[in-house]
């Protein structure tokens, strides 16, 4: 088995580790997103209620009464931190494809050379 | 077909295996919360058929004789947050999740079935080529 060149295999782990990185990143927005819906959701149904409304937050086993205004107030604010950081994960996102596409194209280029100098050397056996 | 080829057709396999595994367990737990959620609304539209006495099942196969005059339920608006709702607006909000949920399950069940035929023509190659 022919050995791997070191050159070749520090690309590869460049590789994994940034596409681990990618994968992490994607849950993390994935779980936001949801959070995100759910939250818009609440948003939309506590608007329709009326001032003097009967509102519960759920906060352990224990339901919690608070009025219209600070629970919308708290969703609101909610919702704009998890937008800042879904659009910050997003650019995490695109900044690790464009490092994936680049290793790939280096490791390509890699293995391409590699062929190369095997096929010389088989040439000039 | 070189053994690389056939190493590649293993590995895929696998991997396709321990998808649908997750898959299924996704699916199970979408079809709890569905049949969790039709329940809720099979109680929600029975409380809004007007008067008489029903029979409350209390776990176990026992049911106590009760009478409702319940014009409103706390309902789960989402994120953590509830609200007492005329059984209307319940309703509705149970409508939606079910047809949320529906639509998952449904998306699911067509990547299970995508999966298990790529599932099987892999094994019907190993097996053709005398691998079990």
């Amino acid at each position: 088995m022919a050995q791997i060149p070191p050159s070749l295999q520090d690309l590869v782990n460049r590789f994994n580790q940034v596409q681990a990185q990618l994968q992490n990143v994607l849950l993390r927005k994935q779980q936001y997103e949801a959070e995100l819906r759910e939250i818009e959701k609440a948003l939309t149904e506590i608007e329709k209620l009326p001032q003097d409304a009967k509102i519960y937050k759920s906060v352990g086993n224990f339901l919690i009464p608070q009025n219209r205004d600070a629970a919308l107030q708290e969703l609101r604010e909610r919702k704009e931190l998890l937008e800042l950081h879904t659009k910050t994960l997003a650019r995490q996102e695109s900044l690790l494809r464009e490092q994936i596409e680049k290793l790939r194209e280096e490791i390509n280029k890699e293995l391409s050379r590699l062929k190369g100098s095997v096929e010389t050397a088989k040439g000039g056996g | 077909m070189s053994r690389q080829d056939v190493q590649r057709l293993l590995e895929e396999y696998q991997v396709i295996n321990e998808l649908l595994a997750t898959l299924q367990a996704q699916h199970t737990t979408v079809s709890e919360l569905l049949e969790e959620l039709t329940t809720a609304l099979d109680g929600v539209r029975l409380l809004k058929t007007e008067g008489g006495e029903r029979l409350v099942h209390i776990g176990a196969g026992l049911f106590v004789l009760g009478t409702f005059n319940a014009r409103e339920v706390l309902t789960p608006l989402g994120a953590g947050y509830h609200a007492f709702l005329d059984l209307e607006n319940a309703e509705r909000i149970l409508k939606e999740r079910i047809d949320e949920y529906s639509k998952v399950k449904t998306s699911l069940e067509e990547n299970i079935e995508k999966l298990i035929e790529r599932a099987a023509q892999i094994r019907q190659v190993l097996e053709r080529l005398g691998i079990k």
